[in-house]
């Protein structure tokens, strides 16, 4: 028992120790199976995370691919831009260089043309610097020019001046001979209105008695107190509002009295045979109009001088040569034939004698008519003798005078109708005015140093101006246009009345131009020109040369007016004649006295002729008897002042002369006797001494 | 620096003389012409007076310089200078002094002689206005003038009669004459200095001009 026990233990041990082993494995394994399908339920459920994650695998795989596609081509892209950027860096460097060049072409440009445009600038100043200097030099010239001109003109008035004063020293020697104008070829100078004389020696004059004057008067005994001025007056204030100086017969006589008294006298239209009876009472109408042509039958016959006149001058008669040989004819006649002439008698005085040149009918008259459209048709032609046609042409002058106051040359002064009628018109019938005095005494002091360089003996000159300043006022000049106009209508009147005495031809006898006075625009310091200067200076001048003439020729007088001639006068100096001024002066000045003391004059000169003896007793009693004036005036001294009536008386015959211009004195135009009351006193002062 | 002072707004410039015997009326012809007026009193030219007056010629503006010389004898020596440069002359007359008239012959020679020889010559018969003095009977001196191949006009400064148409036909006589010389110029080209276009001065005389003085001119 033991050994059993101990075996039945051990066993039953062995078996406890089995059966623990089995639970526990059992155990285990349900634990593990558990586990199993805890495991595998989770493989289950990793499944779609598996399938995903393939899935992911793929695309991964697929993304790996294109990436590394992209990778290439984002080298290759590197690569391009490097290759790019090398470019464009290059292109850069181009480009910066080109700027910069296109910079410096641009600098160079706009300095170039810089340079250009100042250039051009310094052209342009320069230009415009010669330019102004140009100007002014042109401006320079300009004024330069203008004062030559204005010296010129001056100049030129200065030497007609001379001219004038000559011509009208010449003009005033009446018993000068009348040369043919051999200073000119021409001779167009031996004209109506303008001829050209020449004084010869004295002496000659005397012996040349073909060339003598018959008798002309002067300027300043023209009346103007005739009704017939009146009527002048009255054609000059209606003549601008008519058509033609016809129409003024309503207002003025002045063209009636003309034709009946003075035209119709001379021509004798009603024995004119020649004409028609419709002729002789148009034809003085045609000529108021202007529509008669009166001409040579050729022009060849105003070759032949008329009358008592002379040869042509030697160089018309070269002229003629040397136009026959080489030059066109001007004439249809050649200048050697003889002049061309009708057999007709003369229409006006039936003149039918062929014997001598101034009978035969040279020349025609011709009427004209005016057509409706402004033609002007010959009607009528009629032969006209010498004579005739003087008298025709005289009659055609005045008529064209008339005509020529209406064109307004003439430049007259208004009147008016009215200003006539109620005597206004005085102005234009006294001929002096107190406004002409002060005028010419400008003047006069400024010719005065003109007159004083052609004297030697100035001063004594001068004072004969001075003193003489009042004379201005007697020398009965006309003062207005109107009157030179009725002077220019006297002296036409006066030539039909020569032509009506019985002479050829008046175109070698002296005339003196007259004409208006025209103010001259340009003068503006001188109110009237020095035309005018001359007419008014005109007669002083001629006494102030007129003592020069004197002095240098020892005194010879050339007026032969002058009752005193040449006996007293010889001894005259030039101071005496300044005293011969003044007292002609005083003589004027007062007009009270004037004729008294013209007879003082004739008293002095016939004394001085006659007693030479009685100059003592002269002496005294002119003195006793100046004595109250002296107070007044002391250049008194100088005059006469006694009458002598007794002696007057003795001497009538030698006096005869000087009363007559004695009278001329009391009609206020004493021109004349001036000069005889020069060499009066002349003598006067002579006998005082 | 105004231009206009200076007047250049003409095309041409003629210089024309007036020649003439004393007293024939040339200085109131142009005193007419020019400024329309006429001075009854006028005094004899001393040496020579201008005066100028632009017209219209067939569109062209020609500017008239005129040169009035002095007619008087004296003044002879001085006047044939005032020739030089001349394009035109009018030789004037009066037609109540026979004398006047005879001496255009005168007058038309030392043109030729003096002048440039083809100035166009004017022939002007003066105041007309003095018909019953008239000692030139218009056919005679109408013939004349055709036969010299002038120009011919009747006038009277008086009345302004004919002036102003005595400077015109003798201004488009000029014209008409310097236009064609001037197409001839553009043909030949040569000669260019006898241009009647302004007065030229030329300093060595042509041997035309050498012949004629040598022929001619005495003194």
């Amino acid at each position: 028992m033991s050994e059993q026990s101990e075996e039945s233990k051990r066993i039953s041990q062995q078996v406890t120790a089995l059966s623990t082993q089995l639970i526990e494995s059992i155990d285990k394994q349900s634990k593990l199976e558990e586990k199993l399908n805890h495991a595998n339920k989770i493989i289950a459920s990793q499944q779609p995370s598996l399938d995903k994650y393939s899935n992911l695998k793929v695309e991964f795989e697929k993304l790996k691919i294109s990436s590394e596609d992209q990778q290439k081509e984002l080298d290759n892209f590197k690569v391009k831009i490097r290759r790019e950027r090398e470019l464009r860096e290059n292109a850069e460097q181009e480009v910066e260089k080109l700027s910069k060049e296109v910079e410096d072409l641009t600098a160079t440009l706009f300095d170039e043309a810089n340079n250009m445009v100042a250039d051009a600038r310094k052209d342009k100043y320069t230009v415009e610097v010669l330019n102004t200097k140009l100007v002014e030099q042109l401006h320079e010239k300009d004024n330069l020019l203008e004062t030559l001109n204005l010296q010129l003109k001056n100049l030129k008035k200065v030497l007609q001046t001379v001219e004038d004063e000559n011509n009208s020293l010449i003009g005033n020697n009446r018993y000068s001979i009348i040369q043919p104008d051999s200073a000119t070829t021409s001779s167009s100078t031996t004209s109506l209105e303008k001829i050209t004389t020449t004084v010869s020696s004295y002496s000659q004059n005397i012996s040349n008695m073909a060339n003598g004057i018959i008798y002309s008067p002067i300027i300043s005994s023209i009346r103007y107190d005739l009704p017939l001025y009146e009527e002048f007056l009255k054609f000059i204030a209606v003549i601008p509002h008519c058509r033609t100086i016809k129409d003024t017969s309503s207002d003025s006589k002045l063209i009636r009295r003309l034709v009946n008294d003075e035209i119709n006298p001379v021509l004798k239209l009603d024995n004119a045979s020649g004409l028609g009876w419709i002729v002789r009472k148009t034809i003085l109408s045609t000529m108021m109009e202007g529509l008669v042509v009166v001409e040579p039958l050729s022009g060849v016959n105003e070759t032949f001088q008329m009358g008592n006149s002379t040869q042509p001058p030697n160089a018309e008669a070269s002229n003629k040569n040397e136009s026959q040989s080489s030059m066109p004819k001007l004439f249809k006649f050649p200048l050697t034939s003889p002049p061309i002439a009708l057999h007709e008698p003369c229409s006006f005085c039936g003149e039918s004698r062929d014997d001598i040149i101034e009978h035969a009918r040279m020349y025609v008259l011709k009427t004209q008519n005016k057509q409706e459209d402004g033609t002007i048709m010959v009607t009528n032609t009629f032969p006209l003798c010498h004579w005739c046609l003087f008298k025709v042409r005289q009659t055609c002058e005045i008529f064209a005078f008339l005509r020529s106051l209406k064109t307004g040359v003439w430049n007259l002064e208004k009147v008016t109708m009215k200003s006539i009628s109620s005597k206004d018109s005085s102005r234009f019938s006294v001929v002096t005015s107190a406004i002409r005095q002060t005028k010419t005494e400008d003047r006069r002091s400024k010719r005065m140093s003109f007159i004083g360089g052609l004297t030697k003996n100035s001063s004594a000159i001068n004072t004969a101006q001075v003193e003489s300043t009042t004379s201005m006022e007697i020398t009965g000049l006309p003062t207005t246009n109107i009157q030179r106009a009725w002077i220019q209508l006297c002296k036409l009147r006066s030539i039909l009345h020569w032509a009506h005495v019985g002479i050829w031809s008046i175109d070698d006898s002296i005339t003196s131009k007259i004409g208006p006075e025209i103010k001259d625009p340009d003068d503006k310091l001188e109110p009237a020109s020095i035309e005018a200067n001359i007419k008014i200076t005109k007669k002083q001048i001629e006494k102030d040369v007129e003592s020069i003439i004197s002095e240098n020729n020892q005194g010879e007088s050339f007026d032969f007016e002058s009752s005193a001639s040449t006996s007293g006068a010889t001894e005259a100096s030039s101071e005496e004649k300044s005293i011969a001024g003044e007292s002609e002066t005083k003589v004027h000045a007062s007009q009270d006295n004037s004729e008294h003391q013209s007879a003082n004059a004739l008293e002095q000169e016939t004394k001085n002729n006659f007693e030479e003896v009685t100059k003592k007793d002269i002496e005294q009693e002119s003195e006793s008897e100046r004595k109250p004036k002296e107070a007044g005036d002391e250049t008194l001294t100088h005059e006469p002042n006694s009458i002598s009536p007794k002696i007057e008386e003795e001497n009538k015959e030698d006096t005869a002369s000087s009363k007559a211009s004695n009278e001329d004195d009391e009609n206020g135009t004493a021109a004349s006797s001036i000069n005889e009351t020069d060499d009066v006193l002349d003598n006067y002062t002579d006998a005082n001494d | 620096m105004n231009n206009e002072d200076y007047g250049y707004d003409y095309d041409y410039l003629f210089k024309i003389v007036l020649i003439g015997d004393s007293g024939v009326g040339k200085s109131n012809l142009l005193s007419r012409f020019t400024t329309n007026e006429f001075n009854i009193e006028s005094k004899s030219t001393i040496g020579v007076e201008f005066a100028t007056r632009t017209i219209e010629v067939e569109g062209k503006k020609i500017k008239a310089q005129i040169w009035d010389t002095a007619g008087q004898e004296r003044y002879r020596a001085i006047t044939s200078a005032y020739y030089r440069g001349a394009v035109g002359a009018l030789i004037v007359y009066d037609i109540s002094k026979s004398g006047t008239y005879e001496n255009c012959n005168h007058w038309l020679k030392e043109l030729r002689d003096n002048a440039d020889d083809n100035v166009a010559v004017g022939l002007i018969g003066n105041k007309s206005d003095l018909a019953h003095l008239r000692a030139v009977p218009t056919a005679e001196a109408k013939n004349f003038a055709s036969e010299n191949e002038l120009l011919f006009t009747e006038t009277s400064a008086l009345n302004s009669e004919n002036v102003d148409q005595a400077f015109r036909e003798l201004i488009t006589a000029i014209y008409q004459m310097v236009s064609k010389h001037q197409v001839d110029l553009g043909d030949s080209g040569n000669n260019a200095a006898a241009a009647p276009k302004g007065p030229t001065i030329s300093l060595t005389p042509t041997p035309n001009e050498n012949k004629k003085s040598s022929s001619s001119n005495c003194c």
